[in-house]
């Protein structure tokens, strides 16, 4: 599930969108990327071409459609603030990995061509990071789980599994990229970390719906459910709230060992701050002791949010924090205030 | 659905419009290449926004509506940026007698080259039409399979899109947005299965419409692009604009200025 | 008499899930006649028109000019008989207006000239030449209605099927169809619910319930005959009685 401010009646605001730009990376590594995520869907347009009547695949396409608009259909979280569904994991469990990293590939391409989300040369980078491993391994993992004709609270947990594995290990991606790039120069562990923690409850949210529509699919049109239809059962009391409790626990220990695991680095952070003076250029006016040292350190002083905490993982934390919330306020002040329009006459 | 967003100035008219869409995929692709080979502290030079400015302004495409859409996909950037002027301690030389810290230096090159690169973006999508852009995708060896998805996809969005928001106005008609998170969250699960069921029947629909019509498993599209002296003039334009600039920074990082 | 253009004996078809949707049709049509398809919700309209058109293979015969209807030649009559659905977004599927009129020439093997014939044809007359380059979802309705009859025309089919054409139309661009397909051509099998529109275009009805034909004539005595309206869950219909306009 990706997180967004809604406006009644404009697309989405996202907000956790993992969509990198063109600029967050160099060119070898972009292009790079590239050529090892075409090669992978070419792969999975074969396989597809091999299990689906090849007349038909074209039409795939027309699943590209409905993620986008089952993006459109919003799961409240907290007042002005929605989720939604971003699919790769229920593609996969719904039409089986290959298919649906061709969907997702469809949709990051149009996402960057129609709506500028991602840029054109990351495009290597997002289709790997929230499509090909999302499905590919939140598929390998719900079969893994599910096993044979799992009973609900099995399938909850398969797709649980999956789905947090899938989104975590693709957001992991992000910041190996940008440090593989090494265009901004972020500490991977922190980076690492924020990402991962975010995504645990992204993924979390998206384990809850995917569950929901597979739950709702398997009771209302089983045989819609093609690939993977012998597999489920009708899931029959739904999603029971010890499961969805058992999972919110799962997701707190996780996020409080990420938590702590971050600020455990403001030790090793600090040594990196002391290291300035060893750098390159400082190191040749070190001896002078003239004002660019001291520039440097005032300079420092002044970034830091509090004098006292030089520490970076509060700092980070609250930076965070600071963006979240402008970011918020933007989207805020963009969404129109009036109620959802009556439907305009057709024609 | 309200295509006043998509398509809404890809039916205009103008210079830019009517170049060949491989032309335009080549110059910004270019374009995006030398702006994320300039060195990790390197500014881009003011003339890096000549491109896109041309590309815009030529285009009829207003300002605020490349500010806008950049905005809403900045996020991520904007959080990455702020995050590396944190933690990017490392002292960099900024012209003669200036050191800052590597974090601000970063955080204004990338959001510079980020804006520069959008507006580029922008300019690409928004002058050209949506089946153009993919025709010139195909031309320029994008994989057939690939682009015909794109050109359903494109084509069933807003129908999709739109059955979404009916659905949504009528839940919203019947609860008035209101009631227990457990009981919309089901709800909302629902309405995407009604969606995907409605997407396979449509899939199936569309696929008897097709064979009714003489499809046997090869979708064949006729009009073909072709390149006028405009867009070789303009290919050449960029290609020579490009190498000026980045020969120039190059020049300039030898000269160790 | 010259053979009927359509000649159905004993068309029998059964839905996979067990459904009998046709139950033993037989019918004739000749060169040129325009025949009205009517019958209450799910009396097998559809069934037939499909039938028809050879993308559901019953049982029985299906002969479109002498040419039986059989799995293997079914391709071949492709062109020959032209099938308009219920839905407009289900038959424009292609980018731009253009290419879906196109799409059917296209896979014909005509050549690129004669595409564009055939496209410009088709175009004028629904009156679509505006929106070639235009999307599917730029157009309404009405204009949405007409491209896919037009899609369909391309490939100038000598027998044109069409399940419910006015359906979702607006008093105006209803009449403006029926204006059109009075003016072309074409064999017509038109199924409606629509009286008027069959009244209006069609000298004779055919009248289908639970997948058999049960009356066969001219319109004014079916559609005006009550009780056997009446039998089979329609209205009547009369000369000079027009919908709401």
């Amino acid at each position: 599930m990706a997180g967004e401010v809604t406006a009644p009646d404009e697309r989405p605001f996202v907000m956790l969108a993992m969509h990198m730009a063109n600029e967050l990376l160099t060119p070898g590594v972009a292009v790079g990327f590239i050529a090892l995520s075409a090669a992978v869907l070419a792969l999975a347009s074969w396989q597809t071409r091999v299990r689906f009547d090849p007349a038909r695949v074209p039409l795939m396409g027309v699943m590209g459609a409905f993620v986008f608009a089952a993006q459109m259909i919003n799961f409240p979280v907290l007042p002005g603030t929605s989720g939604h569904l971003v699919g790769a994991v229920l593609l996969a469990i719904l039409l089986g990995p290959h298919a649906a990293t061709l969907v997702m590939a469809s949709i990051l391409i149009v996402q960057c061509l129609i709506f500028q989300d991602g840029g054109l040369l990351a495009l290597g980078t997002n289709i790997l990071n929230m499509g090909i491993i999302p499905c590919y391994l939140g598929y390998a993992v719900f079969v893994g789980v599910a096993g044979r004709q799992p009973r609900a609270g099995r399938l909850y947990a398969a797709v649980f599994v999956a789905t947090m594995v899938g989104m975590v290990a693709g957001a992991a991606m992000v910041p190996l990229e940008v440090v593989l790039s090494g265009v901004a120069a972020v500490p991977l562990p922190q980076f690492l970390l924020i990402m991962i923690g975010l995504h645990l409850l992204v993924g979390l949210g998206e384990a809850i719906i995917t569950f929901l529509v597979v739950g709702y699919l398997s009771k209302a049109r089983p045989e819609s459910l093609g690939l993977v239809g012998e597999r489920l059962q009708p899931a029959g009391a739904g999603l029971s709230s010890g499961a969805v409790l058992a999972s919110f626990l799962v997701v707190a220990l996780l996020l409080g060992g990420v938590v702590s695991l971050f600020a455990s680095q403001f030790p090793d952070a600090l040594e990196s701050r002391t290291s300035v003076e060893d750098a390159p250029g400082a190191a040749m006016v070190k001896p002078n002791e003239n004002e660019i040292i001291v520039g440097v350190s005032e300079l420092q002083e002044r970034t830091a949010p509090l004098p006292d905490y030089k520490s970076t993982s509060f700092s980070g934390v609250v930076g965070t924090l600071i963006t979240l919330s402008v970011v918020w306020l933007i989207g805020v002040s963009l969404r129109r205030r009036r109620q959802e329009p009556a439907e305009p006459a057709r024609e | 659905m309200h295509h006043h967003y998509i398509d809404r100035f890809a039916y205009q008219d103008s210079p830019i419009h009517r170049l060949d869409p491989r032309a335009k995929i080549l110059g910004v692709l270019a374009y995006s290449v030398v702006l994320i080979s300039l060195g990790r502290h390197e500014l881009p030079a003011a003339w890096y926004a000549v491109f896109p400015a041309i590309l815009l302004l030529w285009g009829g495409i207003p300002l605020w509506f490349v500010a806008k859409h950049t905005l809403i996909v900045s996020p991520f950037v904007v959080c990455l940026v702020v995050f590396s002027a944190i933690f990017d301690a490392e002292p960099v030389r900024v012209g003669a007698s200036l050191t800052v810290r590597g974090g601000w230096v970063t955080a204004s090159t990338v959001m510079i080259r980020f804006i520069l690169g959008m507006a580029a973006l922008i300019a690409l999508a928004s002058t050209t039409r949506f089946p153009e852009l993919l025709k010139g995708l195909e031309n320029l060896g994008v994989p057939r399979l690939l682009v015909t998805q794109l050109r359903f996809l494109y084509r069933y969005l807003f129908l999709l899109a739109d059955q979404a928001m009916h659905l949504r106005q009528a839940r919203r008609a019947r609860d008035g947005g209101r009631g227990p998170l457990r009981w919309r969250w089901r709800s909302s699960a629902g309405l995407i299965g009604v969606l995907f069921v409605r997407t396979l029947e449509q899939a199936e629909r569309t696929h008897l419409a097709m064979i009714a019509r003489g499809y046997d498993g090869t979708i064949r599209l006729t009009r073909p692009l072709r390149f006028q002296d405009a867009d070789w003039l303009f290919l050449a334009a960029t290609a020579a604009y490009l190498i000026l600039l980045r020969g120039g920074h190059a020049l300039r990082g030898l000269a160790g200025v | 008499m010259s053979d009927p253009l359509l000649d159905i004996q004993g068309l029998a078809y059964t839905y996979a899930d067990g459904t009998p949707a046709l139950r033993g049709v037989d019918l004739a049509v000749a060169e040129g006649e325009k025949v009205g398809l009517v019958g209450p919700n799910g009396s097998g309209k559809s069934t037939l028109l499909m039938c028809v058109s050879g993308l559901f293979i019953g049982k029985g015969t299906v002969r479109v000019e002498g040419v039986e209807l059989t799995s293997s030649r079914v391709k071949a009559i492709r062109g020959r008989v032209g099938l308009v659905f219920q839905s407009p977004d289900d038959q424009l599927f292609m980018p731009t207006l253009a290419d879906d009129l196109a799409f059917g020439p296209v896979n014909l093997g005509l050549s690129d000239a004669q595409v564009q014939q055939r496209v410009s044809e088709a175009a004028s007359q629904m009156s679509l030449t505006a929106m070639l380059d235009r999307p599917p979802h730029h157009l309404s309705m009405g204009q949405k209605r007409n491209a896919a009859i037009a899609s369909v025309l391309a490939m100038q089919p000598v027998l044109l099927l069409m399940d419910e054409p006015s359906s979702n139309l607006d008093p105006r661009s209803r009449r403006r169809l029926i204006e059109v397909l009075a003016s072309l051509d074409a064999t017509m099998v038109i199924a409606a619910h629509d009286l008027a529109l069959v009244g209006r275009l069609c000298r004779r009805v055919m009248v289908i319930d639970e997948g058999r034909i049960v009356a066969d004539g001219a319109t004014t005595e079916i559609l005006g005959n009550a009780t056997l309206m009446k039998e089979h869950g329609l209205e009547v219909w009369q000369q000079g009685t027009e919908s709401v306009e």
